[in-house]
This record gives structure tokens, sequence and C-alpha cells, in this order.
């Protein structure tokens, strides 16, 4: 029982679990690397901004690439994470309501970066603003704008709700400029101090949460089945054009935003003594997602291979057989499903591992559904609509074969590691975790 | 073709019933997501972008223009392709019309069969609809797609949803001659009779690209003339005489004629969009 005993240890002596002092050398060299890499990335987003399109490896008949890939992968990240917050707020399940404040958070950063990135994907990217000024209503990425942007609001004001009696209590305590800063973020809210009053204030801060997220439910669907849906109407390509599509959209992102939710939690924001309380039933549940969304590609191959037509079987044949056939293989099945779930399964009940398993899984889940998403983007795109299509004219913009380059990839890992380590920022300044310890004065 | 009552018009002359009750579905939908504020903005931006490209004050449907194109005449020669790059002056990587011998099943053991391949112009385009701001609409006067360079933001959802492979992105890469400045280059693109100059980061670049079917040949009431050379240039130069090119809604045309005397197909009929492309056997 010797490890039950540090594991209860006061969580404010250890702000980043009950690591050592190797955990934080660490720590610090990932935020330093993070730190480069978002540097180089953002140099090279620029670059790309200013320079156009031309310098990517996209081209006419593989129109979409590496960033929509992303786009779509942290929009579901977001709507994931959010509709499992849901399960605390609106269905009342208490036991995850530790988890509740982290979901929120990350349904937002990866929203906002699922934004960036198609922005990024833009080629005209400073009339971002016309998909606002001019909507056309026929089209589901107009509609989708709509969603984004309630979305946005959902979460931000569901993120001060959650915050806000951490933030007026840290006005009071906190001296200088960030004890000024947190007394803006109350936007005037002051908790009360009584312990009766202080009730009630807690009772009416969960309905308004409840009421966020019932209107949220239907607007997190709609946002990632949405994004499904805007590859499900392109009849002209007959593997995105059928109404699984949103399915496969909502259940991956609720496997995906899970096993992200899980990893942060394990690894990065722990809280040893509820989570292995809580932890394994959470990992049941996005666990049963992943197999859902199996069953749904298994469905959409069988179906598409059975009805054998050319331009319907192409696209996974390209999955399956192609060059990029790894991706499915390996990242998609191998490290995305089969290794979670031997390593949440295949082990004795009970065993002391359980938790830092569950973290590995989550963090193998959520890598192998970026597979899922470059596998829903490209190979559809990458079989020409009209055979000989891509080999009519002498010119790479033509070519079916589609590799992100450097520029690509660099400016997305950027992006990414610069939303890491602004969530890392966030997490050690504002209330983001249940019964945080206030930070320092600066 | 944003524009809503333009549109209503659009689903009292569409052909097929049942492509016009999805439309209306579509449009009470966009309207309870819009609700009437944003309608308002959609009303006056489409006014702005159809005012921008449609030639005339005229909105009646006029002309329904459209091909036939005999692939017993085509010899694969690839002049369309050219004469088109010279006309609009296409960077590389955009040709608004290829030649395929992939898609047509020759005969068995006949000659290979070619197939020169320009935008359908589609009477149910499948591409107009999923743009998120309204670029790209049908004209209502005369059936052409068009793409409106100064409202269209780049995110090549339409590339993805044409059937066709009728739309390019203008990547901003350059043949020597432009990209050395020669004199070549100060020539601007008649195309849509804008004549933009090639500038880096300006419109047409960044955007997406496709067939007019050289609609700035058209004289003040819309008319080609086929005598004068105003005429799409692929079929103007067309070394077969295998491109013909004309109004379907007139019918004496030579294009209506041939469709009366000759079976023809179209490509992919089965999706509805209904291509004013016909190819003969």
């Amino acid at each position: 029982m010797a490890e039950t005993i540090t594991h209860e240890m006061p969580s404010s002596q250890r702000p980043l679990g009950d690591w050592s002092q190797m955990a934080s050398i660490l720590r610090t060299t990932s935020i330093l690397g993070l730190c480069v890499l978002a540097l180089i990335g953002v140099a090279v987003t620029v670059y790309r901004l200013s320079e156009g399109l031309g310098v990517t490896r996209l081209g006419s008949t593989v129109p979409w690439g590496l960033w929509v890939a992303f786009y779509i992968y942290f929009i579901g990240l977001s709507a994931g994470s959010f509709l499992l917050s849901s399960l605390v707020f609106v269905f009342g399940n208490k036991d995850l309501e530790p988890l509740s404040r982290l979901a929120v958070l990350q349904a937002f950063v990866c929203l906002i970066l699922g934004l960036v990135f198609i922005f990024l994907d833009l080629g005209h990217w400073e009339r971002f603003i016309y998909v606002i000024i001019y909507p056309q209503w026929h089209s589901v990425l107009a509609w989708e704008i709509w969603f984004y942007n309630a979305y946005i609001v959902v979460l931000l004001v569901e993120l001060w709700m959650l915050m806000r009696c951490d933030l007026s209590r840290w006005s009071r305590q906190v001296a200088g400029a960030w004890g000024r800063i947190y007394r803006v973020l109350t936007l005037g809210f002051v908790c009360p101090e009584t312990p009766e009053i202080r009730a009630t204030c807690e009772r009416k801060n969960l309905k308004w949460l409840m009421a966020l997220g019932i209107i949220g439910i239907p607007i997190a669907l709609g946002v990632h089945g949405g994004t499904g849906a805007i590859f499900a109407v392109v009849k002209s390509r007959p593997a995105w054009y059928s109404p699984i599509f949103p399915l496969v959209f909502i259940v991956s992102a609720l496997a995906s935003g899970g096993g992200l939710l899980l990893f942060l939690r394990v690894f990065i924001s722990p809280d040893p003594e509820k989570d292995r309380q809580i932890l394994p039933g959470v990992a049941n549940l996005v666990a049963g997602f992943l197999i859902f969304d199996v069953l749904l590609l298994f469905l959409e191959f069988f179906v598409g291979m059975y009805g054998g037509i050319p331009d319907h079987i192409e696209p996974y044949r390209l999955m399956a057989q192609g060059p990029f056939a790894w991706v499915f293989w390996g990242q998609q099945l191998l490290l995305g499903v089969a290794i979670p779930l031997l390593l949440l399964y295949a082990r004795p009940r009970e065993s002391k591992h359980k938790i830092k398993e569950i973290g590995v899984a989550g963090l193998l889940i959520f890598v192998g559904i970026f597979g899922v998403r470059l596998n829903i983007v490209i190979p559809a795109l990458a079989v020409p609509v009209l055979r000989g299509f891509d080999t009519s004219m002498e010119s790479p913009r033509f070519n079916s074969i589609y590799v992100p380059n450097w520029i690509e990839w660099v400016s997305s890992l950027g992006i990414v590691a610069l939303g890491i380590l602004v969530t890392y920022w966030l997490m050690r300044r504002l209330p983001l975790r249940e019964h945080q310890e206030r930070p320092a004065a600066a | 073709m944003a524009d809503p009552r333009e549109l209503s018009e659009t689903l009292e002359r569409d052909p097929t019933l049942s492509t016009a009750q999805r439309r209306d579905m579509l449009k009470l939908v966009g309207q309870w997501l819009g609700g009437a504020l944003v309608g308002a903005t959609v009303l006056r931006g489409g006014q702005a972008a159809a005012a921008t490209l449609s030639s005339g004050p005229a909105k009646q449907t006029k002309h329904r223009y459209g091909m036939v194109i005999d692939t017993r005449r085509c010899v694969g020669c690839r002049a369309c392709v050219v004469a088109c790059k010279a006309e609009n002056k296409t960077p590389p990587g955009v040709a608004y019309t290829v030649v395929l011998d992939g898609v047509l099943e020759p005969r068995i053991e006949d000659k290979p069969l070619f197939m020169t391949k320009p935008c359908f112009h589609c009477e149910t385009p499948a591409c107009t609809v999923v743009c998120p701001v309204g670029a790209t609409f049908k004209r209502a006067q005369d059936g052409i797609v068009v793409v409106d360079y100064d409202r269209c933001i780049g995110c090549r959802y339409c590339i993805t949803a044409c059937p066709y492979g009728a739309r390019y992105f203008d990547y901003g890469d350059n043949y020597p001659a432009v990209a050395q400045s020669t004199a070549y280059a100060s020539i601007p693109s008649p195309e849509l009779r804008q004549f933009r100059h090639r500038r880096k980061g300006k419109s047409p670049i960044g955007n997406v690209r496709k067939c007019t079917f050289c609609l700035h040949l058209q004289d003040q009431q819309g008319e080609y003339d086929q005598a004068a050379g105003q005429w799409p240039a692929c079929a103007k130069t067309c070394t077969g005489h295998a491109i013909y090119f004309g109004d379907f809604m007139d019918s004496e045309s030579e294009v209506a004629r041939l469709l009366r005397e000759r079976p023809a197909i179209r490509i992919k009929e089965d999706l509805g969009n209904q291509p004013n492309v016909y190819y003969l056997l």
C-alpha cells in the first residue's frame, strides 16, 4: 500500500502529477521543444500566407490535403470532448465532474485550432470574413460557419460559468496585475462568502450549465455531424456520398475527444485518487465509441465493395493497398484500435498500472483517429472523377498522388505546438482544474 | 444566383420536379438557419455578384449555350487545349478543356476514342450549390457557370463537388514567358471581359477557375457570331470540326439539329446534373 500513500499527497505540492525530478526536466525540455517548433511553424505559416497556396503540393485533382485533415480532426476532438462534458452537465453524471472543466477547455482550444487550419487552407485568406457577410444558404459549409459561431459562444459562456467562482475568489486573494485581470474576467460577478448563499449560487450555476449543455448538444452534433455532411453531400465522390458519413464523424469525434481527455487527465493534470474511480468508466465509454467507429468503417467497406462500382471501390482499394496503406493498417487500425483495446482489456483486472495504461490508450486512440481523418480526405480525391484526368496535362497540379511537403507539415506542427503552449499557460493561470491552487502573485 | 428571388425563378423553370422539391427544402432550411437579418445580407450580396458578371440588365433566360462534340471527328490533337490556353491565358495547372481517352470505351477493336472535355455548364450544377459565399453561379441569361473572382475565397469545395473535373485552382504558377516578364506577360487575359493582369496574390491567383464558353466574345446582346470569329476558342480551332457550339434554345441551331438527328450521350447522366455538353459516338 506504500504507493497509495504517495498518491494521497495534496495536489498543490505536485502541480503536474506525482512525478519526480525527472518529470520536471522532461517538462522543461518539452516546453522548450514546443517553443522552438511553434516559432519555426509560425514563420513557415507567415511565409505560406504571403506566398499563396502555390507553396503546397496541392493541385486540382487533390485540392484538399493535410490542412483539411487537421481541420476536421480538431473539430472532431472539440465536439467529442464537449459531448463528453455534457454527460456531467446535462445527464447529471457526478462521477465525471472532475473532468468537466478540462473537457470544455479542450473543446474550446481544439475548435480554435480547427478554424486556424481551415483559415490557412483558403486561397484568399484575407477574404475569410466573406463567409459571414455573404452566406450562400445552399452550402453546407455556410451552415457550418454559423454552427461554429454558435458553438464558440456556448463554449465561452460555459467556461466562464465554470470558472467564475474561483475567479472571484482569486481576484480577492491575488495582488497586482493578475488580481486585476481576474477581476476583469469575473465580469462583475462576486462569489458569495457565506456557505448557505454559496450553495444557492452553486445550484444556480449548475442550472445554467445544464441549460447551456442542452443548447450545446445539438450545436456540437451540428458542428461535427455537419462537418461530415460537408463531405457527405458531395455526390461526385462515391466514397463520401453516404448518409453514414455524418454519423462516422460524430462517433470518431467521441472516440478521439475521449482519448485526448484521458491522455491529458492521466499525464498532464492528474488526480490519482479520483482518477482511479472515474477513468476506467470513461475508458470503457471511449472504447465503446472506438468499436462502434470500426463497425461503421466495416459497413462502409462492405457495402462499397459488394456494390463493386469502380469509382466507389477505388478509394477503398487505395486506402487498403495503395502507397499509404500503412496509414490505414498501421496508424488507423493497429495503433489506433488494436493496441489501445489490448492495453485496456488484455490485462489482469485491478492491475496497478491501470491508470497509466488508460492514458497511453487514450494517446494512441487520438493519434490513430488522425489516420482516419487523412483517409477521409485524401483517397476519395486521389481517384480522378474521370479516368485519365490526372494524366491529361503535364503538370504536377494534375497529379493524383498527393504527399504533403515540408511546408505543410512544419506549419501544421507549429500551429499544434502553439496551441499546446497556450493551453498549458491558460491551465496554469486560470482556474481550469477543480479546486486548483491559485498561482503565486506575479 | 445567390439572390433568393432569382433562385425561386429558377425553381419554376426547373425541368425535374424532384430536383425542384429538393431545392425548396434546402431553401427552407437555409431560411430557417439564416433568419431575416442575414437574409437581407444575402440579397444585397447576391445582387452585387450578379451585377459584376452578368452582361446587361436582361435576366430572362435568352439562351442555353452548349456543345455537341462528335468523337468520331476528334483525332486527339489537343489543338483545343492550346487554343483555350492562348485565348484565356491560363497558367500551368489550369486548362479549361482537356482531352481524355479513357472515359468513353471505343467499340471493340476500334481506334482509340478521344473526348475533349470543357466545363459542361450543367442545368443543375453540383458546384454552385456548395459555394459558401455565392461566388460561383449559373448566369440566368445564358446558363453559363461563372466564378466571381472578387468574391471567391479559394476554399476549393466546388472542385471536389464537380463530377466532371471542370474546375481548377490557380496556385500562382507561371509559364516562363510570364515568370520572366516578357512582352507576353503584359497582355491581360480577356476572360470575363475583366482584363486582369497576372500579379502575385491578386485574383484570379488563389481562386478557382473554369471554362466560361469564352463569354468575353459575346456582343452586348449576349450573342456569339461564328462568321466573325466571335466563337469559343476550342470550337473555332478544332482541326477536325468535332466541336459544335451553339444555343439549345434555338431549334434551328447546328447543335439542336445534331441532337435531333444523331444519338448523343451525356457523361454520368445518372447524377442528374444534366450537362449541356453532349457527345456523339
